[in-house]
């Protein structure tokens, strides 16, 4: 029985590991943080009742995003709305994306990436964070943020995309400085 | 623009729900075809979600330090990014509360004997905050160290949570360790705690509260995708889906802001306001009572069903899905269920001597089975009760195509035999009461195909 829960728990830590990669694919599939933060606390449960069909010596990563695919399905079926062909085509090409694309990183390095980017972050100016923080997480559009921050949606636009482009090259540089 | 930008802006509208079908389909042809973009794909919403995650790990640290902040903040036009702050301090909370309680389903699920307390690590257990006072249909409660309970029972101590109603005919009641109630009906999804304030999280569904003076500083807070209550002590109703939110208050007042503009207007009794209109955000007076009422059966909140639209010969439809009821798990039902709406925000009273007609069709003749579920006017749980007990209903008929038109007189109705030992008792009839849900199913070996096209409710004709 401890086997068991041992088992059961080791699985259930390890798709944790993977939670902001497995919300990432899902808002691709969703477009929204929110939902797809949702749409993942329900398949990390998912993952906790099932973990005896993980194949050991396959890939974590794939088979939880698998999980989060048929969550999602259940959620654009529980939306009632009609998946267009469009739709169809695109969820099957971000998936294919996903498959080929996001890679299981080592736990280390994601906790020495993800230290870096917060380091990085900090370093943003207290403007760009509140356009950042309104983007990301209280999900407002371009336009809402250009009304609350007094900016026209072009500097919306240009703002986030500079401070991206910044944290990319600072994360990448801390990188460049630990090896 | 070179085609990277072009791309990338593709990715960020797609991410923001601006595509329409033809931008969806040449965003799926640039992934099939260029190994380069779909990886620029990836790597566009995964730094998106990590720069998002980082942030909110920034937020929850604020706002652990700010547990009485938790409520709205003066948004004037010149106060910055700090303007933002408080709606993210009340998604950060929210976010932070659910990531917990899955964080201690994963951890703490387990073998509880792994659990027990040592004398170096001694464990505090969770204090209870509210008590189930009354419940019905199928739910789902999870929380208090990874407990996931089908069924919880009345007379329960909770420690905060999640309670997820699965059914038309759920519903679950909340009392306060300080006499505050919470209810929801239908299917919907709370997350509750109590930390010295209450923070509620209503994903999707309908709440009613009845809330107590509450301590001053420290509102009770309800969040939903869409705007954030201040509640100080009142009596609500409020509805919320993925992208709306509306509240009706009873009596008191409520203050309301809406997240997508930063919008905040204080609701009065009698008074209701949505986050639906684009322009103002205007409480209206409650309007005054209708007598009838038609269903939408589109993805609107509360509904239970599968939407399948009107195609050239059929109406558009809500399609029965299968129940396996939690007392009977022997049993498969296959049941569409309604919240009932009107467009006006009127509320619907049931008038003695109404009657309702179910339009739809099925696979072969079957019983019909009908109930509703009733509110007094200040939003109060009134009833359940059923159109097809009194007398046996009969096999409802259908014609070539398989349509079918079943009528349910109001005083056939009788109260829902699963709601009978409720505490607090029910009204014994649902005449002049506020009509909340409607639900039909069929109770068949097999899948009946049961579709509704339309509930009805009409007046007496005299």
């Amino acid at each position: 029985m401890s086997n068991v829960n041992d088992q059961r728990d080791r699985i259930a830590k390890e798709a944790m590991g993977y939670r902001i990669e497995l919300i990432a694919y899902a808002r691709a599939l969703v477009g929204d943080h929110a939902t797809a933060e949702d749409i993942v606390q329900q398949a990390i449960l998912v993952v906790f009742d099932k973990y005896e069909q993980f194949r050991e010596g396959t890939s974590m990563l794939a088979w939880c995003r698998g999980i989060v695919r048929i969550e999602v399905l259940r959620f654009k079926g529980r939306r009632s709305k009609e998946r267009t062909l469009a739709v169809c085509l695109l969820d099957d090409a971000i998936s294919a994306a996903y498959e080929e694309f996001q890679t299981q990183r080592r736990s280390e390095e994601l906790d020495a990436w993800r230290s870096a980017l917060r380091e990085c972050l900090n370093r943003v100016s207290e403007r760009g964070r509140g356009v950042m923080q309104a983007r990301f997480v209280d999900g407002l559009g371009y336009s809402q943020i250009a009304e609350q921050l007094e900016m026209t949606i072009e500097a919306v636009r240009k703002s986030l995309f500079r401070h991206k482009k910044k944290l990319r090259s600072c994360v990448e540089a801390s990188k460049r400085q630990d090896l | 623009m070179n085609d990277d930008v072009n791309l990338e802006d593709l990715i960020d509208r797609y991410l923001n729900g601006e595509l329409d079908d033809v931008d969806k389909e040449w965003l799926a042809f640039r992934l099939d075809s260029d190994a380069k973009a779909r990886q620029e794909f990836v790597e566009f919403v995964n730094w998106d979600t990590e720069i998002r995650s980082a942030l909110n790990q920034n937020a929850s640290s604020a706002s652990n330090l700010l547990p009485g902040e938790v409520g709205f903040r003066a948004l004037s036009k010149k106060d910055g990014s700090g303007k933002l702050s408080s709606s993210s301090l009340v998604l950060a909370v929210t976010i932070a509360f659910c990531l917990a309680i899955v964080v201690n389903q994963l951890m703490f699920r387990g073998d509880r004997k792994q659990q027990e307390p040592t004398e170096l690590a001694p464990r505090q257990l969770p204090a209870s905050i509210a008590r189930v006072t009354g419940l019905n249909g199928d739910l789902i409660w999870t929380g208090d160290r990874g407990q996931i309970v089908r069924s919880p029972k009345v007379g329960m101590e909770l420690a905060g949570g999640t309670i997820e109603g699965l059914a038309p005919d759920s519903w679950f009641e909340l009392r306060f360790n300080d006499g505050s109630t919470v209810m929801i009906s239908g299917s919907s999804l709370l997350t509750f705690g109590d930390d010295g304030q209450k923070v509620l999280r209503l994903r999707e569904g309908h709440l009613s509260g009845k809330v107590s003076p509450q301590p001053k500083g420290k509102p009770m807070v309800v969040s939903t995708r869409s705007a954030v209550l201040n509640v100080l002590g009142t009596q609500f109703n409020m509805e919320a889906n993925l992208s709306s939110t509306d509240l009706m208050v009873s009596e008191g007042s409520v203050r309301f802001k809406r997240f997508s503009d930063g919008k905040e207007v204080v609701v009065e009794a009698q008074h209701q306001v949505t986050t639906d209109h684009e322009k103002g955000l205007l409480p209206i007076p409650v309007p005054r009572s209708a007598f009838n009422w038609k269903s939408r059966v589109d993805g609107q909140v509360g509904n239970y069903g599968k939407w399948k639209p009107a195609t050239l010969d059929t109406p558009a439809s809500l399609k029965a899905i299968p129940l396996v009821p939690a007392e009977n798990p022997d049993v498969t039902l296959y049941l569409a269920g309604m919240s009932v709406n009107r467009s006006d925000g009127s509320p619907v009273v049931v008038m003695p001597h109404s009657q309702f007609v179910v339009r739809g069709k099925m696979r072969s003749e079957s019983r019909v089975y009908f109930g509703i579920r009733v509110k007094h006017p200040n939003g109060e749980y009134a009833g359940m009760f059923r159109g097809d007990l009194k007398n046996q209903q009969p096999i409802t008929k259908i014609d070539e195509t398989g349509r079918f038109e079943a009528v349910y007189q109001l005083k056939q109705f009788t109260i829902d035999p699963v709601v009978v030992a409720r505490r607090g008792g029910n009204a014994s009839s649902p005449d002049g009461l506020v009509l909340d849900g409607v639900w039909a199913f069929t109770h068949t070996k097999d899948p009946s195909g049961l579709e509704i096209f339309d509930v009805e409710l009409l007046p007496p004709s005299n």
